[in-house]
């Protein structure tokens, strides 16, 4: 039960809401229309109206209480006019409703002025009692509850799911037998009896050939083991892919375009959703344990955002208000990389610099509490056990010298050059999965990477492992707990310090080298053929790991070189006395995982803070620096736009890109519709601009144009001689305001006249008269006809407009929507501009 | 007849293995290599110790060594914790979901067309019912509350779910069959 005493004469009821088809809420929609219609029937010159609605679930959601924009002078000028015998009912309208279709771009001005409305209205209640008072405090608080939620909740998932992939990823080879709920690690992690054989393994944890009695014969285990892995395999992709595609299939892919284009101010119904939740969760899990060639970390972001867009319908003022919505957006999105990396501060400037779109100063205040809240909670978790957030990161101090920068500046050229490689690849891979027959096959495409990826990857111990182990291994320095083979140097024990500082290679190590040779290899080429099928799948794990290979092998070669020539001038500064030399191959991996990250995605500052807190000091942050920088100068002049951009001109996402300039000297006239005007007869078959005259169009003909054309709004002109605009009506409101006084106004029949003038030139022989005046908006963003499209583009971008009006000699000439913008850069960058689909 | 070997090997396996425990705390000490003079290979470097008292982290403790004083200062000791009933509840939550999904997901794809399909000769049937029985079918049509309450429910349910497959069909035709979106 809500409650709503107001003073004004705005009495906005959520039609959209009331659609739904509960019948006690239509009763309420009634009650309301009645009593709003006996009030405006007396002569008080404001309208004092209490609705009391009963709606089943949320009777917050259920009102949605907003103010015209109108001021006080505005209306009594209103009232005075319209104190006639004219009934009035319909200036009791929604401004908007607030809701779009699917596939829709919002309104950024629109949905901020209503929320500045609502804010208004509390605050002018405020002063009513102890009620209102609390309310008003609610909402203040409301932001940082909901942010402090999806942070949690965030947090949890997180956990739920690191602690889920590396216990099914090591199903595939083996069991803890007496605590199947452990992966091998943990299996293994206490006992004084514990003694790890060559694997890793321990007396507790069962290989699947231990558990069947076969370790005799070292090659009838091996077989048995490789079935097994194929197996587990095709099992966990199958599972993920059929989940996918019969529950949710918007939870496929990574997540980050979309995530992007809806932040941008696109709606996707959906792919927020409570099932999409649920089966990107485990599909992330089922699809990183069958081996595939991704990570979990680029879809954390698409969890927390998620579990943003769940917990804003807890406050109607996020939930009911896109534009508000995206700000809790935002923040969860940091708090997905925040859990994704242990990187509260890299997430916030993730956010920034890669996903948001509209970064107020107080969401980055939200997104950096959310971020904070969501690496705390996973950090009580301790997923890993290890007391980090994640199962890679830099835990030693070595130090590192300016001649390395070289090598470092070359990884990060290599970086470059296999992002690169890989968008032009992935991007060609996946044009073609969409327009070919491959397509059609979803799930059996899953099947055969699976497949092809167990059978190749297994063979080679350092595939055969998941990608943050991988990571974790190269990124490691050597230290006596090492056995194995990557740590194979001849060291010479007497010294006091033996693992300090590099030794010379042994067997192990060269042997190694030539595997990791044969992983880069593999790793670089199947990541092209997975990013994209159709189970959730992120890339910033193998690209990492790709990165890390490189940068492993290559620090080995520059302390093999400095071992072999340790008294050169070039390397006299590493060297201390005694032939000790320092140089560590793990931060060579950690930079080439910078490298390639940055190579494939473009990130700069952000990438540069995820690393500096996944190597826990300020130490490393200039190798980072030069590497990513240098990866995205390379990858830059190489390929224009980064992985996730991309997807989004491969999807023909509605995405105003907010970094690239536009250049061109087209003005306002080229773009707008109908194009006519410019170009006279040449350019023709344009359909003129659909208007509504203000007073002269009968409801009959309203429907009629709602019928036959399919825009989403109209400009309303004061005639259609004149041309002269008076305001901007959208369809939805129409549609809602004439099927509502058709059904509840009595005297409106299909040939009343229609008016959205403030003056009423109402015929007294004729038919009641339907007036609009209140969803009409009055101030509608106009330009005129020669205004420069570089200023129509920074309007779209910076003001989040939806369309706007462009005038000549102040009549009326045409509409440009974020549609047509988005069609013309495209048209100047060659490429085709019906690729972008959606409205 | 291999099927039944496994089991048996499993059974005895699981008997045969001797109660390890699990703990929450270790104490890990990891020492550098000690070569011994008579083999090439290095021994043992990590040793892990069940120790639940921090002060007793030591490597005279853990390691117990020959020389102390020559291998203790270059070990390093470390007290460590986890959760093991954390994961355990974690990961048979993650064994629940994934098996309902995978129940739920076998329902729709085999048994729902199969009801789907036939509704219509159903319904008849229980019409004609009805219409033949005398007392107890006028009885269970008199409105019985809480039977009513139920079927609206129900139907609550049914309606929500139908609802769910038509977005769901529309995801798929967006996705699997025009390739608008996610390629």
């Amino acid at each position: 039960m809500a409650q709503f005493t107001m003073e004004t004469d705005a009495l906005l009821v959520d039609y959209n809401y009331m659609e739904n088809h509960d019948p006690k809420t239509r009763q309420a929609t009634d009650d309301v229309g009645n009593s709003t219609r006996l009030n405006n029937g007396g002569a008080t010159s404001y309208h004092e109206s209490v609705i009391s609605a009963t709606s089943g679930s949320d009777d917050e959601a259920m009102l949605d209480i907003a103010m015209d924009g109108r001021d006080d002078q505005g209306l009594n000028d209103d009232h005075v006019q319209g104190s006639t015998n004219f009934l009035e009912t319909q200036d009791d309208l929604p401004v908007s409703s607030g809701q779009y279709e699917d596939f829709h771009t919002i309104d950024w001005l629109r949905d901020i002025a209503r929320d500045r409305m609502r804010h208004r209205h509390i605050i002018k209640n405020k002063q009513d009692g102890c009620i209102p008072k609390i309310k008003s405090a609610h909402d203040a608080w409301s932001g940082w509850v909901c942010v402090l939620l999806v942070g949690v909740s965030a947090g949890v998932c997180a956990g739920i799911i690191d602690i889920g992939t590396t216990w099914m990823s090591d199903l595939k080879q083996g069991i803890c037998l007496e605590a199947f709920w452990l992966n091998r690690e943990q299996c293994c992690w206490s006992g004084n009896a514990t003694t790890f054989d060559d694997e890793g393994g321990c007396s507790q944890w069962y290989t699947w050939s231990k558990l069947f009695g076969v370790s005799s014969s070292k090659g009838g285990s091996y077989i048995i083991g490789y079935l097994l892995y194929i197996v587990w395999a095709l099992i966990f992709g199958a599972i993920a892919a059929l989940f996918v595609r019969v529950f949710a299939p918007y939870a496929c892919g990574s997540g980050i375009p979309e995530i992007k284009t809806i932040l941008s101010g696109f709606i996707i119904r959906g792919y927020l959703g409570k099932w999409t939740l649920l089966v990107k969760s485990v599909g992330m899990m089922l699809a990183v344990a069958a081996g595939l060639s991704l990570g979990k970390e680029g879809p954390f972001v698409h969890v927390a955002c998620c579990c943003g867009n769940i917990f804003s319908y807890l406050f109607p003022k996020y939930g009911r208000n896109e534009a508000k919505k995206r700000e809790i957006l935002s923040a969860a999105s940091a708090a997905g990389v925040s859990v994704a990396f242990g990187a509260p501060i890299g997430g916030v400037l993730f956010s920034l610099e890669e996903v948001s779109y509209y970064f107020p100063l107080k969401t980055l205040w939200r997104s950096f509490f959310c971020a904070l809240m969501a690496a705390f909670v996973l950090r009580s978790i301790n997923p890993f056990g290890n007391d980090h957030l994640v199962m890679f990161y830099i835990d030693y101090n070595e130090p590192w010298y300016i001649q390395e920068l070289i090598p470092f500046i070359f990884l990060g050229a290599l970086g470059g050059i296999y992002g690169w490689f890989f968008i032009k690849f992935n991007i060609k891979w996946c044009k073609y999965r969409k327009t070919s027959s491959l397509g059609k096959y979803p799930i059996i495409e899953v099947l055969i990477v699976v497949f092809v990826t167990a059978l190749l990857s297994f063979p080679n111990s350092y595939t055969r492992m998941n990608g943050s182990e991988l990571i974790r291994l190269l990124v490691q320095r050597c230290g006596p707990e090492d056995s194995t083979e990557l740590c194979d140097y001849s060291r010479n024990m007497t010294n006091d310090h033996p693992y300090m500082g590099s030794a010379i290679a042994s067997d192990g190590v060269i042997r190694a080298v030539w595997k990791l040779a044969l992983a880069l290899l593999f790793k670089s080429l199947i990541t092209i053929f997975t990013f994209g099928i159709k189970v959730p799948c992120g890339l910033f794990i193998p690209s990492m790991a790709v990165g890390a290979i490189l940068g492993r092998v290559m620090g080995i070669g520059v302390e093999q070189l400095v071992m072999a020539y340790p008294n050169s001038p070039l390397f006299s500064n590493m060297c201390q006395s005694r032939q000790i030399c320092t140089v560590t191959p793990g931060l060579y991996a950690m930079v080439g995982a910078a490298a390639a990250l940055g190579g494939v995605t473009r990130m700069t500052v952000s990438l540069v803070v995820i690393m500096f807190e996944l190597t826990g000091g300020l130490q490393y942050i200039v190798p980072m620096m030069a590497a990513a920088m240098t990866s995205k100068w390379v990858g830059d002049a190489l390929g224009r736009e980064g992985i996730y951009d991309a997807h989004i001109a491969l999807n023909g996402y509605p995405y105003l890109d907010s970094k690239e300039e536009f250049t061109h000297q087209t003005i306002a006239a080229d773009v707008m519709r109908p194009r006519c005007w410019r170009y006279g007869l040449e350019v023709r078959n344009d359909p003129p601009l659909c208007v509504i005259t203000q007073d002269s169009m009968t409801v009959d003909e309203i429907e009629g144009i709602l019928k036959t054309t399919e825009h989403n709004g109209f400009p309303v002109v004061v005639s259609r001689e004149s041309q002269y605009l008076v305001g901007f009506v959208l369809r939805r409101d129409l549609n809602l305001a004439i099927a509502n006084a058709l059904k509840n106004q009595e005297g409106i029949v299909s040939n009343s006249p229609v008016y959205f003038a403030s003056h009423n030139t109402h015929n007294p022989h004729g038919p009641l008269g339907l007036k609009l005046r209140k969803i009409l908006d009055l101030a509608p963003i106009t330009i005129t006809d020669h205004t420069p499209m570089e200023t129509v583009v920074e309007m779209f971008r910076k003001l989040g407009l939806r369309q706007t009006l462009v005038t000549h000699n102040g009549r009326l000439l045409g509409i440009i929507t974020k549609k047509d913008v988005l069609r013309h850069i495209a048209q100047l960058q060659n490429q085709d501009p019906e690729n972008i689909l959606f409205n | 007849m291999l099927q039944v070997q496994s089991t048996i090997y499993l059974l005895l396996i699981c008997v045969a293995v001797s109660q390890a425990s699990f703990e929450d705390l270790r104490c890990k000490c990891v020492c550098p290599r000690v070569t011994d003079k008579n083999s090439t290979k290095p021994n043992q470097a990590i040793y892990i110790s069940d120790n639940f008292d921090p002060s007793l982290c030591t490597c005279d403790n853990v390691v117990r060594p020959q020389n102390p004083q020559e291998l203790c200062p270059r070990c390093e000791c470390k007290y460590e914790s986890r959760n093991t009933s954390t994961i355990k509840v974690v990961v048979i939550f993650i064994i629940c979901v994934v098996s309902l999904l995978f129940v739920y997901m076998l329902f729709l794809l085999c048994l729902d067309p199969l009801i789907a399909h036939r509704p219509t000769r159903y319904i008849e049937h229980a019409d004609e019912e009805v219409n033949l029985d005398d007392p107890t079918s006028s009885h269970m049509a008199h409105v019985n509350p809480s039977l009513a309450r139920q079927r609206s429910i129900i139907n609550r349910v049914t309606n929500e779910q139908k609802k769910w497959k038509g977005t769901v069909q529309e995801q798929r035709r967006n996705i699997y069959d025009r390739h608008a979106m996610l390629n």
